[in-house]
C-alpha cells in the first residue's frame, strides 16, 4: 500500500508543478479581448429582472432608442433623433395628453440579419403591457395609451400616444418600452402565452442589435460577446474583438483579479474606497475612477413617533452629528461630499443653498431643551417632562461594514448630547422586503436611494406616497413626511415640461425639505470603477441605467 | 445482507421525505421572497403590480400547498423551473455537479495522497521530529478557515507570483486544449480544499495506525520473525485502513459543504456556488434541489460506509 501511495504523491506534485510552469503566456489576455469583472451575476436578461448587472450586460447586446452619454446628455441610439417639444416631434395636446413621433434609424439589423424597425418597438410595448406578462413596473406603461406604426410602407416611424403629461417622455430607463426586442423571435410566444415570455431562451442567449453579439453564457462564470462587424449605429463596429463579463462575487477576490491584471475593467464591483486605494498602490497600470453618482445615503426619521414629530428634535439630531467624520468612514480624504439635501450634486435640480446643519453639539442641546428634553438624568441621558428617557433605535442592513461603523459614530455623538441610540440591524432582504416598505422601524433607519436624472421626488415626499395598509403600501415616503406645500410642489414638478421651471420647483422643494428635515442626509456616495490605462476611450457615465462599457465599441487597447 | 439493504433503502426514503419537509419549511420561513426583492428595488412600482407579480410567481399559496405541488412534481422527476435562470433545475444542476466533481475529485486526490502517507509516517515515527512537523502542519491546516486560505492563496499565487488564475474555472476565449485551461484554474481551489483534507487524513491515519501497532497480533507477527515492511503493510496498515474507509465515506458530504465556501471564493461554478446564489436570490426550486442533493449524498455515503465496512472487515456481518 505504502509503495502504491508514495508514487501517487510524486505524480500529483509533478502534475501541479507542470501546470504551474505551463506557459503563463496562455494566461495573458489577447489585446483585442476585454474582460470586465463584476461582483454580481445577472439573474436573467430582459425587462423581467431588476438587478443592475443584468442591465449592464444586456446593454452590450441590445440597445434603446436613446441613451445618455458621459455628460448625461440624451443621445439618439436606435432613433435618428431625440424628440423635443421645440422641434415639434413631441406635441403637447389638449386635455393633458402628448404625442411623440420617433424615427428609427434605417439600415439597422438584428444579429441574425433581420431588419430592426418600429414594428419591433411596437410589439415590445405590447409584450410589456400585456396583463399576463410578469413586467416589473408598469409606471411608465400606464402613461402610454398606445404605440402605432401608422404607415405600413414606412416601418421606421413610430407614434407614441401619452395619456398624461410626463416631462421625461423622450428618455429611457429600466421600465421604459424604449428597448425593442426582436419581434420575429418573440412574437409567437407572446401570441400563444405571454406568461411564458420570461422563460423564452432568448433571455439567456439574446439576439440583439448592438455593437456586440452574444457568444456564450456560462452560469456562475462569465458571459462573452463578440464584435458585430455589421453594426451601423453610433460609434461604429467595435475595435476590440470580444467583450467578456466575469462574475466574481467576492469583492476581495475581484480586487485581487484587478491587481493581478486578470480583469481589464470593473463596474458594480462592491469596492470600498480603501480597496480602490490598494489597487492604485499595487498596480500602477490601473486607473481608478471615483465618480460622483446619484447615490444618496441617509437616515429616515419615523414621523409617527411623537418625539420625532417635533422638527426641533430632528434638527437637534442633525446638529449633533459630525457628518464629515461619517463621510470619512466610507471614503478617506474628503473625497465624498457631505449631503445637505436629498438630491445629489450631479442632478440638474440640486440646490446648494439649502439650510445646512453643521456639527454643533451646543446647538443640538439647546434645541433639545427647547423641545422639552431639558433635564439630564444621572446616566447622562435626557428626560422629558413626563420622565421618559430619550432612548431611540436605528436600523440598517446587517453586515454592511460602512453603515455599521457610521452607526457607532452616531451613537457616540448622540450620547454626547444626551440621547441613547440603540443599534438594531436586519439582513438586507428583511430590511427592504418588509421594514422600510411597511414602515416597521420604530425611530430611525439608514439606507440609500439610487436616483436617476429623471428623479422628481414624488414617490419619496408626497404625503399620498406614505406606504400604509389603506393604500396597499404604495409609495416610498418611508419617513411618513407630510407638508401641504411640498405636496403642491411635487404635483407641479411631475407635470412641468419646461426643465428650467421644473428646476426652480425642485430648488424650492429642497429649501422646505431641508427646513423640515424628514431625513438626515449623510453623504452622496461615489461610484467606484476601474479600468486598465491601456484601454483608451473609456468614458464613465455612472447612471443607474448606463454603465462603464456603454461605449465599449469605441474602446481600443 | 439483502434484508439489511432493503431495510436501509426504505429508511432512506423516509429520511429524505422528512428532510425535504424540513428544508422546504425552513426555506419558506426565511424572510422575504423574490417578489419582495424585485419590488424593493423599484421606487415607482405600484401595489397592483406587486400583486400581479405575486400571483405570477405563486408565492402567496399556503406552505403545505406549495410543498405538495413541489413533491408531486419531484416524484414525477420534474425538479421544476429555476426562477433565476429560467431553465429547468435538472439541467442547471447537471452542469454544476460536473464542475463540483472536478473540484472534489482533485482535492480528494491531493488530500488523500498526501495525508495518508504522512499519517503512516507519523505513526511509525511517533514523537520524532518529523512527527512533530507533520502534527504542526496538520493542525495548522485544520485551523485555517477555508475562505481566508483561499484569499491568501490568490494573493500568493495569482497576485504576487502570478502563476495561477485568480478564480474562475475557465479563461473565456482560451484557444488551447480545454483540459489544460481547466487544470490551471483547478489547482488553487483544489489545494485549498485539499489542505483541509490532508490535514485531517494525517490525523486520522496517524491515530488509527498507532492503535493497530499496539495490538497483540502485530507484536506476534514481529515475534515470529515477519520482516518489518511486511508487518507494516499486510498486518498493520490493512487493519488501520478499516476505520479510514468508513471515515472516507462519511467525510465526503463534509467535503461537499466545504466546497460551498471554496467555490464562492474562487467563483467556481459548482453546486456550492449555485446553492449560495439560490438562497440569496430566493430561488427555492434550485435551493431545494441542491440541498436535497446534499442530503442524498449524506445518506448514500452513510450506507456505503456500512457496506464497505462489511466488505473490508470480515468480522462485521449484517443480518
Amino acid at each position: 500500500m505504502l509503495r502504491l501511495i508514495c508514487p501517487t504523491v510524486v505524480v500529483v506534485m509533478t502534475l501541479a508543478l507542470a501546470i504551474s510552469l505551463f506557459p503563463a503566456v496562455a494566461a495573458a489576455q489577447r489585446r483585442d479581448a476585454v474582460v470586465i469583472g463584476t461582483a454580481q451575476e445577472p439573474a436573467g436578461l430582459g425587462p423581467w429582472w431588476t438587478l443592475a448587472v443584468g442591465v449592464m450586460v444586456e446593454n452590450s447586446v441590445s440597445q434603446e432608442l436613446v441613451s445618455r452619454n458621459e455628460k448625461w446628455q440624451l443621445i439618439p441610439v436606435l432613433a435618428e433623433k431625440v424628440p423635443t417639444i421645440k422641434d415639434g416631434d413631441w406635441e403637447v395636446l389638449p386635455g393633458g395628453k402628448m404625442r411623440l413621433t420617433w424615427k428609427i434609424r434605417r439600415g439597422l439589423t438584428w444579429h441574425d440579419g433581420k431588419p430592426l424597425t418600429a414594428l419591433d418597438v411596437r410589439v415590445t410595448y405590447g409584450m410589456l403591457r400585456n396583463p399576463r406578462s410578469p413586467t416589473v413596473s408598469r409606471f411608465i406603461l400606464r402613461k402610454i395609451d398606445n404605440m402605432l406604426v401608422p404607415n405600413e410602407n414606412d416601418p421606421y416611424t413610430l407614434i407614441e400616444q401619452w395619456n398624461e403629461r410626463y416631462p421625461f417622455a423622450n428618455d429611457h430607463g429600466r421600465d421604459w418600452p424604449h428597448r425593442p426586442y426582436p419581434r420575429h423571435i418573440l412574437e409567437p410566444t407572446y401570441l400563444s402565452d405571454p406568461a411564458k415570455l420570461r422563460a423564452h431562451p432568448y433571455f439567456r442567449a439574446p439576439i440583439g442589435s448592438g455593437p456586440f453579439k452574444f457568444k456564450e453564457w456560462v452560469a456562475g462564470s462569465h458571459t462573452t460577446f463578440e464584435a458585430y462587424e455589421a453594426y451601423k449605429g453610433p460609434g461604429g463596429s467595435p475595435r476590440i474583438r470580444t467583450l467578456t463579463y466575469r462574475y466574481i462575487l467576492d469583492s476581495t477576490v475581484l480586487q485581487a483579479n484587478v491587481i493581478a491584471g486578470q480583469v481589464d475593467a470593473t463596474d458594480i464591483n462592491n469596492f470600498s474606497c480603501e480597496q480602490m486605494a490598494q489597487i492604485e498602490r499595487r498596480n500602477s497600470q490601473v486607473a481608478a475612477h471615483y465618480i460622483p453618482a446619484l447615490l444618496w445615503e441617509h437616515v429616515d426619521f419615523n414621523h409617527d413617533h411623537p418625539w420625532l414629530k417635533d422638527k426641533r428634535v430632528r434638527q437637534a439630531i442633525a446638529h449633533a452629528l459630525d457628518r464629515s467624520a461619517i463621510s470619512e468612514v466610507s471614503c478617506l480624504g474628503g473625497r465624498q461630499p457631505v449631503a445637505h439635501t436629498w438630491l445629489p450634486q450631479r442632478h440638474y435640480g440640486y440646490n446648494p443653498n439649502v439650510k445646512k446643519y453643521d456639527y454643533s453639539p451646543d446647538r443640538a442641546r439647546a434645541l433639545l431643551a427647547e423641545a422639552g428634553w431639558a433635564t439630564v438624568g444621572p446616566d447622562g441621558i435626557r428626560r422629558n417632562a413626563r420622565g421618559e428617557r430619550f432612548e431611540i433605535s436605528i436600523m440598517t442592513t446587517a453586515g454592511n461594514a460602512i453603515r455599521e461603523q457610521t452607526q457607532q459614530i452616531m451613537k457616540d455623538h448622540l450620547r454626547a448630547v444626551g440621547i441613547d441610540l440603540k443599534i438594531d440591524n436586519r439582513p438586507a432582504s428583511v430590511l427592504f422586503g418588509q421594514i422600510t416598505r411597511r414602515r416597521q422601524y420604530p425611530h430611525l433607519v439608514m439606507y440609500a436611494w439610487v436616483f436617476s436624472p429623471v428623479t422628481d421626488g414624488f414617490a419619496l415626499w408626497h404625503s399620498r406616497q406614505i406606504p400604509r395598509e389603506a393604500n396597499n403600501y404604495e409609495g416610498n415616503n418611508t419617513p411618513g413626511y407630510s407638508n401641504p406645500e411640498v405636496d403642491r410642489l411635487e404635483e407641479a414638478i411631475v407635470q412641468e415640461l419646461d426643465e428650467a421651471k421644473r428646476k426652480q420647483l425642485l430648488m424650492r422643494q429642497q429649501e422646505i425639505w431641508a427646513e423640515d428635515l424628514p431625513s438626515i442626509p449623510l453623504v452622496f456616495r461615489l461610484a467606484l470603477l476601474t479600468n486598465k490605462k491601456s484601454i483608451r476611450n473609456v468614458k464613465p457615465v455612472q447612471l443607474g441605467s448606463v454603465y462603464l462599457p456603454w461605449n465599449a465599441n469605441e474602446w481600443q487597447q | 445482507m439483502q434484508r439489511f439493504l432493503v431495510h436501509r433503502f426504505l429508511q432512506m426514503g423516509v429520511i429524505l421525505v422528512g428532510l425535504s419537509i424540513m428544508i422546504f419549511s425552513l426555506l419558506a420561513l426565511t424572510p422575504g421572497d423574490p417578489v419582495d426583492l424585485i419590488a424593493a428595488s423599484d421606487p415607482n412600482i405600484r401595489p397592483e403590480d406587486v400583486k400581479a407579480l405575486r400571483e405570477y410567481y405563486g408565492v402567496d399559496d399556503p406552505i403545505h400547498v406549495r410543498y405538495l405541488k413541489w413533491l408531486r412534481a419531484t416524484l414525477k422527476g420534474d425538479l421544476g423551473y429555476s426562477r433565476t435562470y429560467g431553465q429547468p433545475v435538472a439541467r442547471i444542476i447537471g452542469e454544476r455537479i460536473a464542475n463540483t466533481a472536478w473540484l472534489l475529485g482533485a482535492s480528494f486526490l491531493i488530500g488523500f495522497s498526501i495525508g495518508i502517507p504522512i499519517g503512516i509516517h507519523s505513526a511509525l515515527h511517533q514523537y520524532s521530529r518529523s512527527d512533530y512537523v507533520a502534527t504542526v502542519f496538520s493542525f495548522g491546516g485544520l485551523a485555517m478557515p477555508v475562505f481566508w486560505q483561499g484569499i491568501i492563496f490568490i494573493l500568493l499565487f495569482a497576485v504576487w507570483l502570478p502563476i495561477f488564475p485568480a478564480g474562475g474555472f475557465t479563461q473565456p476565449g482560451y484557444q488551447g486544449w480545454w483540459v489544460w485551461d481547466r487544470l490551471r484554474h483547478l489547482v488553487l481551489p483544489a489545494l485549498v480544499l485539499g489542505t483541509h483534507g490532508w490535514a485531517s487524513w494525517t490525523r486520522y491515519m496517524r491515530s488509527s495506525m498507532l492503535e493497530v501497532l499496539r495490538q497483540d497480533y502485530v507484536r506476534t507477527a514481529r515475534a515470529k520473525g515477519v520482516p518489518e515492511p511486511s508487518v507494516i503493510n499486510s498486518h498493520a496498515l490493512r487493519n488501520a485502513l478499516i476505520p479510514i474507509i468508513t471515515l472516507l465515506a462519511l467525510s465526503f458530504p463534509g467535503l461537499v459543504s466545504g466546497a460551498v465556501i471554496t467555490e464562492t471564493v474562487f467563483s467556481w461554478p459548482g453546486m456550492g456556488l449555485l446553492l449560495y446564489q439560490a438562497i440569496l436570490g430566493h430561488d427555492y426550486n434550485v435551493a431545494m434541489a441542491a440541498l436535497l442533493f446534499h442530503a442524498l449524498l449524506v445518506v448514500m455515503f452513510n450506507l456505503m460506509a456500512d457496506i464497505a465496512y462489511a466488505i473490508v472487515d470480515p468480522r462485521v456481518r449484517y443480518s
